[in-house]
């Protein structure tokens, strides 16, 4: 039984780790699935931005910046957050319409 | 099935071997197909794991004594749970858990990053996979759980578990503590991928965080959950020893702690990479340190393993990582420049960083403490051990400058902060934590430990930041929304789970560290020896020694005390402690005094909790006057069983110990053992009844019995404390796509962000 057992699982190890290996004459190895390591990091530092306007003007609603501080502050992070989304879409343009559709749907 | 748990242990090490090779790979040939086989070697590697699990945990459940690791932590008379608990008492039963969650945790990572972080995720599952290698060439080689005896040598029952372990906390303390570290690995190995790749922007902060907070949040709970244990179970009545196992935890939790603040500043400005990623090191590094402590036994600590072969294994793994991190960020250390600055000190990254000093040399001062008696060996050859006093004087005064930044933190913006507003948002709560100050020294005798005294005001004031907080802010989105105050609370909240989630632990915080401060400093604790009828007063309680108790089972004899507690002549709990001694295995304890062994033996407390101070008692059973009777039983029954060996010696050996075991079966007839009428009975059956006669005695004369009598104020303070601290963790980690009506694209995001932002 602990044989038959053991068989199973290494024939399961063996066909779970090899699988992608055996697909990979059917699909482009080297692009498969990932996402752009830039527009990641860009869309990493948009939200991070996205959080920081949220909290000023959290800050500024419960009276921790006072107004001129705030409007400083709010039109800074929105200048940055602004570049930050044009960045964003320069990169998708530079991909095939409809692919981030298509990711996105995945 | 031992073979199973063996080969499948040998198909891990194969399975990681594998997997580092292929990732590597992956990641230098930027092949992506060997990437995805590295990840899914992960994967094959937690379920292997599971199922090496279940095997042991299914042997367990069977009594199986043919495995080793059964037969010396577990018995036929403990209960199913803790027969389901009792792999991880052990050495090698815990190498195997910590592959099995490392395992799990690492998919899952693996998982949710699987179309992301392309360069870096291959160098981190190969770092992951070689830590999981490594315990799982531990488990194999060094302390494999599937050992197995000879047929003819597997004992009919097992040794038993560690009475101390038998404990509900012991279901989830270990697998927690171990979910801990082991989840610090993944930030850990995700700093080195990205070190090694050189792509040192956010992403992999963000992918690598909500990890980190669930390490913190796991080894916090189950730091804990340990301290509940050592407060119902080991008979001391405290919750802290500054053992140094517990140092070990604590350490790696308070550098997660600094990393989970320090890290907003990176995300929000790009500020502090290098310590940041110094951070995530460091806590993974500490990690396995701890580790090393519980299994190496340098260190004697009451949750070590005792003495192993495992030290240099570790010591090399530690090596490697502490040479090998500081190395990588030497090598990027340009890369992890920044030409960011902090605005202002009036600012809350300047909090952040302050509050990130002072963790870090609280940690500083636990590390070189808790190795003083290592570092004493080396240099003078004497092993100098250290306890609490040698802690108190560096960690009390830091815990103090970390409450009051826990309340001041949320009270500074980000960026810059005016003195006005500073002044308006101060007001109540250093007013609130003055007046709860004035009020202790005046109704109290706090004055006389002015650092308690100090935690009440400064705990007071952390409780008036978080409540204003919460109000304003819902004030300020009712003022938005028109909602009525709990749905504006829900909104705030839901908006802004990190914020208002990090404010709930650093509630929580405040509310444990007063019951630490009340209960060590005001804690009345007094020995007694008390005869039945006997009374004692402690802390203005009266306590009433009413009768004692005794019960003999087949697992356990045990003797208590029923102890009536009154205060100015009004009854307020009645309490039952006991001592429960289970029969040891050595045979060199006697017929009957295997039943009575003082080092096989745990305390139930007596325990009466409120909200402002628990009254705990335990009683250690006073065996002097039955220890004739104990003697005698010994010699009789050693008696009688020499004279059947002897009769039997005469024939072939195996016919002579089946004879024997026939013989002592038989019911006696002719013999009167200690006093037991043996007619009917066989000679086990005598024994049991000679333990039960003796166990009778003790219920018969009103023997002294020494209690120790303890009234602490405010303990529940800190298991309340910690219960916020999880569930303002869980607050933070709560992904946001819970919340989500609908999943928009990028495109459709970027182009509203943008309309909305012009």
């Amino acid at each position: 039984m602990a044989y038959v057992i053991l068989l199973l699982l290494l024939i399961g190890v063996v066909w779970l780790v090899s699988a992608p290996l055996r697909h990979a004459a059917a699909t482009p190895s080297n692009e498969r699935g990932w996402e752009p390591m830039q527009r990641l990091d860009l869309e990493a530092a948009r939200d991070a931005k996205y959080r920081e306007i949220r909290d000023a003007e959290l800050d500024h609603q419960t009276g921790k910046l006072s107004e001129a501080d705030y409007e400083a502050i709010d039109s800074t992070l929105r200048a940055e957050a602004i570049e930050l989304l044009h960045q964003l879409d320069a990169i998708a343009e530079e991909r095939e319409p409809g692919e981030d559709e298509a990711r996105d749907a995945r | 099935m031992a073979q199973l748990g063996r080969a499948i242990l040998l198909l891990d090490l194969g399975v990681c071997i594998y997997g580092i090779f292929a990732s590597i790979r992956g990641a230098r040939t930027r092949r992506g197909d060997w990437v995805d086989s590295g990840r899914r070697a992960v994967y094959a590697l937690a379920g292997l794991s599971v199922v090496a699990f279940v095997v042991l945990e299914l042997a367990f459940l069977r009594n199986d004594f043919s495995f080793k690791v059964v037969a010396s932590t577990s018995s036929t008379t403990i209960p199913v749970f803790y027969k389901l608990t009792a792999p991880w008492s052990s050495q090698q039963g815990s190498l195997l858990l910590w592959v099995t969650l490392s395992s799990l945790w690492s998919s899952l990572a693996l998982f949710l990053t699987r179309r992301r972080l392309r360069d870096i995720a291959p160098y981190a599952a190969a770092v992951l996979l070689a830590m999981e290698g490594f315990f799982a060439a531990l488990a194999c080689f060094a302390a494999n759980p599937f050992q197995t005896t000879p047929p003819a040598q597997t004992p009919s029952n097992g040794a038993g578990l560690d009475p101390l372990l038998m404990h509900p906390s012991m279901m989830f303390h270990p697998p927690m503590l171990y979910s801990g570290y082991t989840l610090m690995a993944i930030p850990f190995a995700f700093a080195v991928g990205a070190l090694i790749t050189g792509k040192l922007g956010s992403e992999w902060i963000r992918d690598t965080r909500k990890f980190a907070l669930a390490a913190w949040l796991c080894l916090g709970f189950g730091i804990v959950l340990g301290a509940r244990w050592s407060y119902t179970e080991l008979g001391w009545g405290g919750y802290w020893g500054w053992d140094a196992v517990e140092d070990a935890a604590l350490m790696p939790w308070l550098i997660t702690t600094a990393f989970i603040h320090s890290i907003q500043i990176q995300e929000k400005r790009g500020m502090l990479k290098v310590w940041n990623v110094s951070l995530v090191l460091l806590s993974g590094t500490l990690a396995i340190f701890g580790t090393f402590l519980v299994r190496s036994g340098v260190l004697d600590s009451i949750h070590a393993f005792g003495a192993s072969t495992l030290g240099v294994p570790f010591v090399i793994l530690l090596g490697i990582m502490f040479i090998g991190s500081v190395g990588l960020v030497i090598w990027r250390r340009d890369g992890l420049r920044t030409e960011h600055r902090i605005d202002s000190l009036l600012s809350r990254e300047a909090m952040f960083v302050l509050q990130n000093l002072v963790l870090v040399a609280m940690t500083f001062v636990i590390f070189w403490i808790t190795l003083f008696p290592l570092i004493s060996e080396a240099i003078t050859g004497t092993k100098v051990s250290v306890g609490p006093p040698a802690f108190t004087p560096f960690v009390v005064p830091l815990a103090l400058i970390l409450v009051l930044l826990a309340g001041v933190g949320p009270l500074i913006s980000w960026r810059r902060a005016t003195v006005a507003n500073l002044r308006r948002h101060f007001i109540f709560p250093v007013a609130f934590g003055v007046v709860v100050t004035i009020l202790v020294l005046a109704l109290t005798d706090a004055g006389r430990k002015p650092l308690a005294a100090a935690m009440f005001g400064l705990g007071a004031f952390v409780i008036g930041t978080v409540s204003q907080e919460f109000f304003r802010g819902t004030a300020a989105r009712r003022a938005t929304t028109g909602d009525v105050w709990p749905i504006a609370l829900f909104g705030l909240v839901r908006r802004n789970r990190r914020r208002y989630g990090g404010y709930t632990a650093h509630l929580g915080l405040a509310v444990m560290l007063i019951g630490v401060a009340a209960s060590s400093s005001f804690q009345h604790s007094r020995n007694a020896t008390l005869r039945p009828g006997q009374s004692v007063s402690n802390d203005g309680y009266v306590f009433h020694y009413v009768r004692p108790t005794a019960v003999a089972t087949s697992e356990r004899v045990s003797f208590g005390a029923i102890i009536d507690v009154t205060k100015h002549g009004k009854q307020v709990t009645r309490l039952h402690t006991m001592q429960s001694f289970y029969p040891s295995t050595n045979g060199a304890d006697g017929f009957i005094g295997r039943f009575f062994d003082s080092a096989n033996a745990d305390s139930t407390i007596g325990l009466d909790s409120g909200p402002l101070r628990d009254i705990w008692t335990v009683a250690a059973a006073n065996l002097n006057p039955l220890l004739p009777l104990i003697a005698k039983g010994d010699k009789e029954f050693a008696g009688f069983y020499n004279s059947a060996l002897k009769a039997d010696r005469t024939h072939d050996p195996h016919i002579g110990a089946a004879r024997l075991n026939t013989e002592l079966n038989n019911q006696l007839d002719a013999f009167n053992l200690c006093g037991t009428k043996s007619a009917g009975l066989n000679f086990w059956q005598c024994r049991d009844r000679a333990v039960e006669g003796i166990v009778a005695q003790y219920l018969k004369r009103p023997y002294p019995v020494q209690f120790l009598l303890i009234v602490s104020p405010m303990v529940a303070w800190l298991w309340a404390g910690a219960l916020i601290i999880v569930i303002g963790g869980l607050t933070s980690l709560i992904p946001a796509s819970l919340f989500a009506r609908r999943r928009s694209t990028s495109p459709e995001r970027a182009r509203v962000a943008v309309r909305e932002l012009a």
